[in-house]
């Protein structure tokens, strides 16, 4: 009396069940767990997939009947094997550069793993059967896209396939792929285990079916960037035609607006406790081969299975946020996505968005505002330009001197009149040039010039910090004014607006005057004007989609410096050199 | 002679510059006509604007309201000389809605003209098949529905008695704090008589049944009465026509009070006293009143209103 | 004592020295002129553009709109909704004056604006009265003058689409007033009421009241069906001008320019950065600017005129040289003759020089009162010619 009669019982009610399962469901019912294995081989000019396939998808699809012995048969596996080849050329869907279909062949037929006794009931999912498909590809493979609809047109349970990606014979790329969901690789992406190299290959974004979100909380607003691949979108936003596969660029354009509202209407986000308002900044569809998604791309057809649609909300904020909720209200059209938000200059944290916690909670402090500290500045910083005034000595020497030569004609000694008619005129000439001397506006000195240029450089360069027009013109007029403050106000302006459209945050980090010289001043020196030449770099950084470009700039120009009414201003400004000293672009931790 | 040259020349572009001083002076006051002394002319094309702006200007202002008493402003039709006064204003401050038909045909100048309703342009009401209105003009069609008697809802007059202060402000922001303190005193008494007009009506908002004329939209709205209009003039004997459809009226309706504009002659107020219908008088002050002021007759208004719903409320 | 004898020589034969002094005159009245005109020329371009801070319109060539602003040139570049002036007045920043001119009356530009225009240029009237209600015109001085109209008359707006069925008519424009003489473009132009002009454009109309001329019209969803003949009133009078009326949402009535005079720098900037990059696209722009640019491109005109005459003058320098040395050949006899008379060789010299010293300062006195008086003369036609 051991476990074996328990076992028959069990595994002839299991059988039984079985039977009547199968004899039950309907063809279009029918709707098993399907697991594949595939291993994607991507050379120069084909595609091959060599896909292992479990003798249960036969036994399920085709409603085959074990033996007395609860054995499937080697030759009835074998004929019905060959039978899926047809099924496997028109549910696995292998699609090249274009993000079209490409037609393939079943090469062979890989029986080796089955028993010849057959295979038992119970082990149906203890083996597998090899398929190689070809698929010839029209020019250089650059990206392979996988999908698969093994579970049929409308799946109650997930056919679920695991892909490696090859590229001679090194992994490159691994994915889980579901129904209606899609795989792109490209085909030069780094080998999987040298993390660092995709990094830099893909800044982040490694991988092409996944949602990326980057929430960035800065002093003038909370910005929203979201990546995901277009037919993720399109399963719960359609815009397009799942038969038509493409998205045209008139289609692009026609449901922009609309996605936009769609992400701004569903993203609700409280700064210090106030709803903010979204704004669309950008809303752009890219192919597989952008993977900096910095500018719009230009406007091109896209493929449904391998294109990404980015989006970008803003919400802007009156005053550094110092507490941002986030909540994402369109659950369950995207059921879960990760996000990394990045506070300020804080490390990137993570947040999984998900029904059950919908709601990202920040809190902190905003970091001190260049902008605001420059609305101040300090007096004695810039001194007013050197007084002309008349020493009292010039004074002295000319009224005795005037005075001598008048005594002189009144005197009739010819000796002292003289001395009196010489002396009296040589002593008011005296003073008269001492006048002259000191009256003679005196150039502004190398140190006292220096000091006025630094601060007014400074201040220029502090109002690029403010995000607002007003705020902007009217930290720009504390160092700069004439014609020369609206021209680089207007400046300033526009690059702003491009800023904004292109929806990234740009910051200069650090403004460092190399050297500046005084220039020998054109016509008459004066303490209250002054030219210099000044060579200087500016560091600045571009984030967004989690990482950061820095560029490091090198700038030479001629100032024209002032005293004005309101104290010192640059007047006049013409550039000499512009040079790139540097950029690179790496990944925010 | 020579000598003389540069001692001379100062002189010369001070006078140079004198002169072309003053007839840049000269010039402005002949070129554009304004007066320029004295206070700040305030011109308006509706009575109760004239009051928000005295009320609000005080001596600061000349506030000035040209339509003649016997005629209805949004009808009249200044003469040339009117607008010219206008034009010189400087400031011109319109009720918008519609009002002043003549604000349509004239030139006037847009720096220094202002339309006070636009902090409410989304609670302006727009009357279908207005345009066919018999007493109606065949004016603009796209504004012509318009119903321009806002100032009946109290928190719309509070809305344009502080665009006439802002825009006052603007003309003297020296005496920015005496505007303001002007029109907070203006701005409570408009409350407190739209929240004492809100107590008398209270829940018996169905009380109200008809208009005697399609001028009360704002205030029924306000109010949340459902007043059906009828188009009857105070001092003319409705026709047994008219008198048959308000029976039918009141057939359908338990509501027994009625606004009008102004005293019934006595043949209507017993025709209606027989029907039972008490009449508030409600006036539209859209001109001056022979006494009183905006204030004053809208306190009388609500006073007509609770004596017609004392009346009511004791049978 | 050679000043005389060069002088007399000069005029023993009056017919070669004028002949010379003409040559002269002719060569170099031309570059003196074309120098002085186009002095003359930038300076009229650019005072009409810095009395003009800003322009605004819609997007297109900056030049054609700042020109069209400026000078009402016929065709302007596109529209900008009327809306665009309220957003200015209502930023607080500058004051609008609207600028709607697209049609013609007796061959001068109608503008279409309101009374700010008049503030904004500070043009008051010489004689009759101001703009006062729809169908008014007020003529500058020039226009006034060439057409022959004065205050009291009407004046009809040039017929300006002859394919257009729908009936947009000539308007009889009441003329009201003529206002002073400015010397600038303002002088050549008829002024009426912004919704004048749009009455003009044929987006406002008056018409006979349907109900009133034909009772039994039938009334439908989409207004009056009659068979009356609904006449179009091309004059507006005190008796129709309530029939007039616009058709559509009036904040999208166009402009063809829109010029704003901003408080000051600071709101002058601000107004300017609220039209950097805008959806609608609507430019504004600062006319010195604009203009200076234009005035640039003159700048190889004028060059290819410098080198043109600098050639002609060589040339005419070399031709006069040739003159004189043949010309003292011929008259070597005269020079020994003077030499045995005692005069010494250096008194001889100085003749001469004398001569062609007065021949040639005749010729430029002569060059330079004509091309300078011409052009200050042309003055006028310049201005016109800067529009």
């Amino acid at each position: 009396m051991g476990p074996a009669p328990t076992q028959a019982i069990a595994r002839g009610l299991l059988a039984l069940l079985t039977a009547i399962a199968l004899a039950l469901a309907s063809p279009a019912g029918a709707h098993p767990i399907s697991l594949t294995e595939a291993r994607v081989h991507i050379a120069d000019d084909e595609i091959v997939v060599e896909l292992d396939v479990m003798p249960e998808d036969l036994v399920m699809y085709y409603w085959m009947r074990p033996d007395e012995r609860f054995l499937f048969r080697r030759d009835a596996l074998a004929q019905q094997a060959e039978v899926h080849r047809h099924f496997l050329l028109r549910y696995l869907h292998v699609r090249g550069s274009d993000g079209a279909r490409l037609d393939g062949t079943v090469e062979s037929i890989d029986l080796r793993d089955l028993p010849e006794e057959g295979v038992h009931f119970e082990d149906l999912m203890a083996h597998t059967i090899g398929f190689t498909l070809r698929y010839p590809h029209p020019g250089p493979v650059e990206f392979v896209t996988l999908s698969q609809n093994f579970d049929g047109d409308d799946p109650a349970i997930p056919a679920e396939m695991t892909a490696t990606f090859f590229r001679d014979g090194v992994a490159i790329d691994r994915a889980f792929i579901t129904h209606s969901g899609a795989h792109t690789t490209p085909a030069d992406a780094p080998p999987i285990d040298d993390e660092q190299a995709r990094e830099r290959s893909f800044f982040g974004v490694t991988n092409y079916s996944a949602v990326y979100s980057y929430i960035y909380i800065q002093p003038g607003e909370v910005r929203h960037e979201m990546l995901l691949p277009l037919l993720t979108m399109n399963s719960f936003f359609p815009v397009v035609d799942r038969e038509a596969e493409r998205m045209t660029v008139d289609r692009q354009r026609e449901v922009r607006a609309r996605v936009g509202e769609y992400f701004a209407t569903n993203t609700r986000v409280l700064i210090d406790g106030e709803p903010a308002e979204a704004r669309v900044d950008r809303v752009d569809f890219f192919g597989p081969e952008i993977r900096d998604f910095h500018t719009s791309p230009p406007e091109r057809e896209v493929s449904l299975y391998n294109a990404r649609v980015g989006v970008i909300l803003s919400f802007p904020a009156a005053s550094p946020p110092e507490r941002v909720e986030v909540e994402w209200l369109a659950f369950p059209d995207l059921p879960y996505f990760r996000s990394n938000i990045y506070a300020y200059d804080e490390d990137r944290r993570s947040f999984a968005f998900n029904p059950i916690h919908p709601e990202f909670v920040w809190e902190g402090s905003a970091p001190d505002d260049p902008a605001r500290a420059a609305l101040s500045p300090a007096p004695d910083a810039v001194p007013p330009p050197a007084r002309r005034s008349v020493p009292p000595a010039a004074i002295f020497f000319m009224a005795v001197g005037a005075a001598f030569a008048l005594l002189g004609l009144k005197i009739d000694k010819s000796g002292p009149r003289a001395a009196f008619l010489v002396g009296g005129p040589i002593a008011f000439a005296c003073g008269g040039a001492l006048w002259l001397y000191t009256a003679s506006p005196k150039p502004i000195d190398e140190d006292h010039a220096d000091l006025v240029f630094t601060r007014l450089h400074t201040l220029m360069y502090d109002a690029l910090a403010n995000r607002d027009d007003e705020a902007v013109y009217d930290a720009l007029a504390l160092g700069v004014s004439d014609q020369l403050l609206e021209d680089l106000f207007l400046g300033v302006v526009s690059n702003l607006r491009m800023m904004s459209e292109a929806g990234g945050t740009r910051r200069i980090d650090r403004v460092e005057i190399l050297k500046s010289e005084l220039l020998s001043p054109e016509g008459r020196a004066s303490p209250d004007r002054f030219a210099c030449r000044s060579e200087w770099t500016v560091e600045g950084t571009l984030e967004h989609w989690g990482h950061i470009h820095t560029l490091k700039n090198r700038y030479r120009a001629r100032f024209q410096i002032r005293h004005t009414d309101e104290g010192w201003r640059i007047t006049g400004f013409d550039p000499i050199a512009e040079e790139q000293v540097e950029v690179h672009s790496r990944l925010r931790r | 002679m020579f000598a003389n040259l540069p001692a001379a020349r100062p002189a010369v572009f001070l006078a140079l510059a004198a002169a072309l001083l003053l007839g840049a002076c000269a010039e402005r006051d002949d070129a554009n006509g304004r007066e320029s002394s004295g206070p700040h002319s305030v011109y308006t094309d509706a009575y109760h604007l004239h009051y928000f702006a005295e009320r609000i200007g005080g001596d600061k202002i000349r506030a000035a309201f040209p339509a003649p008493d016997g005629l209805n402003p949004s009808r009249w039709r200044p003469g040339d000389d009117i607008i010219e006064r206008y034009q010189n204003a400087d400031l011109i401050l319109r009720s918008g809605a519609s009002y002043a038909i003549w604000t349509r045909f004239a030139s006037l100048p847009l720096a220094r003209t202002h339309d006070t309703s636009r902090a409410y342009a989304d609670r302006i009401i727009v009357i279908e098949n207005a345009i066919t209105h018999s007493h109606g003009p065949d004016g603009m069609h796209s504004h012509d529905g318009e119903s321009p008697y806002t100032w009946l809802d109290p928190t719309l007059a509070i809305k344009q008695a502080r665009a006439v202060k802002t825009v006052l402000i603007g003309l003297l922001p020296e005496s920015e704090a005496e505007l303001r303190a002007r029109f907070e005193s203006l701005e409570t008494e408009l409350s407190d008589l739209d929240r004492e007009i809100a107590s008398i009506v209270g829940d018996r908002a169905d009380a109200v049944f008809a208009t005697s004329h399609p001028v009360y939209h704002y205030f029924v709205r306000r109010y949340g009465l459902d007043a059906v209009d009828f188009h009857w003039e105070p001092d003319e004997m409705p026709d047994a026509e008219e008198w048959a459809a308000l029976d039918r009226l009141l057939d359908e309706r338990s509501g027994r009070i009625m606004l009008w504009e102004d005293e019934v002659i006595p043949e209507i107020a017993s025709a209606l006293g027989e029907r039972g219908v008490i009449v508030a008088v409600v006036r539209i002050i859209d001109r001056r009143p022979p006494s009183g002021d905006f204030m004053s007759i809208m306190r009388e208004n609500a006073d007509s209103l609770r004596n017609a719903y004392d009346t009511l409320g004791s049978r | 004592m050679a000043l005389r004898l060069a002088w007399a020589y000069l005029r023993s034969s009056p017919g070669r020295t004028l002949i010379l002094v003409l040559c002269i005159a002719a060569t170099l009245t031309l570059p003196i002129a074309g120098a002085r005109f186009f002095v003359v020329l930038e300076r009229e371009m650019l005072a009409r553009a810095d009395g003009t801070p800003v322009v605004i319109g819609s997007p297109g060539s900056p030049a054609d709109l700042v020109l069209h602003a400026l000078y009402f040139a016929p065709s302007p570049p596109g529209e900008l909704p009327v809306s665009a002036a309220d957003e200015v007045r209502d930023s607080g920043l500058a004051r609008p004056v609207p600028v709607y001119a697209r049609f013609t009356a007796g061959g001068r530009p109608i503008v279409g604006t309101t009374l700010d225009y008049f503030d904004f240029r500070n043009i008051g009237l010489d004689r009759g009265a101001q703009l006062a209600r729809l169908g008014d015109c007020v003529l500058g001085w020039e226009a006034a003058r060439r057409l022959g109209v004065e205050p009291g008359d009407t004046l009809a707006s040039d017929p300006h689409d002859i394919f257009d069925l729908g009936g947009t008519f000539p308007i009889r424009l009441r003329v009201r007033g003529v206002l002073q003489r400015t010397r600038s473009p303002d002088d050549h132009a008829v002024f009426v009421d912004l919704s004048t002009a749009w009455i003009i454009a044929g987006i406002g109309h008056g018409h006979d009241d349907i109900a009133e001329i034909d009772p039994d019209a039938e009334r439908t969803d989409q207004g009056y069906r009659s068979g009356a003949q609904v006449r179009t009133h091309t004059m507006i009078t005190d008796e129709n001008i309530e029939s007039f009326h616009f058709h559509g949402d009036p904040d999208t009535f166009p402009l063809t320019a829109l010029i704003a005079v901003p408080n000051d720098d600071r709101a002058r900037a601000l107004l300017l950065a609220r039209f950097v990059s805008r959806a609608d696209g609507l430019q504004a722009l600062r006319p010195s600017l604009v203009v200076a640019d234009l005035v640039e491109m003159l700048v190889p005109v004028r060059r290819a005129l410098g080198g043109y005459s600098a050639v002609t003058a060589g040339v005419a320098l070399a031709l006069f040289w040739m003159i004189v040395a043949l010309t003292l050949r011929l008259r070597r006899s005269e020079f020994e003759t003077l030499h045995d008379l005692g005069c010494p060789r250096s008194t001889t010299a100085a003749i001469i020089a004398c001569e062609i010293a007065m021949v040639l300062g005749l010729g430029l006195l002569i060059a330079g009162v004509v091309s300078l008086g011409g052009v200050e003369l042309s003055r006028g036609w310049i201005r016109t010619m800067a529009a």
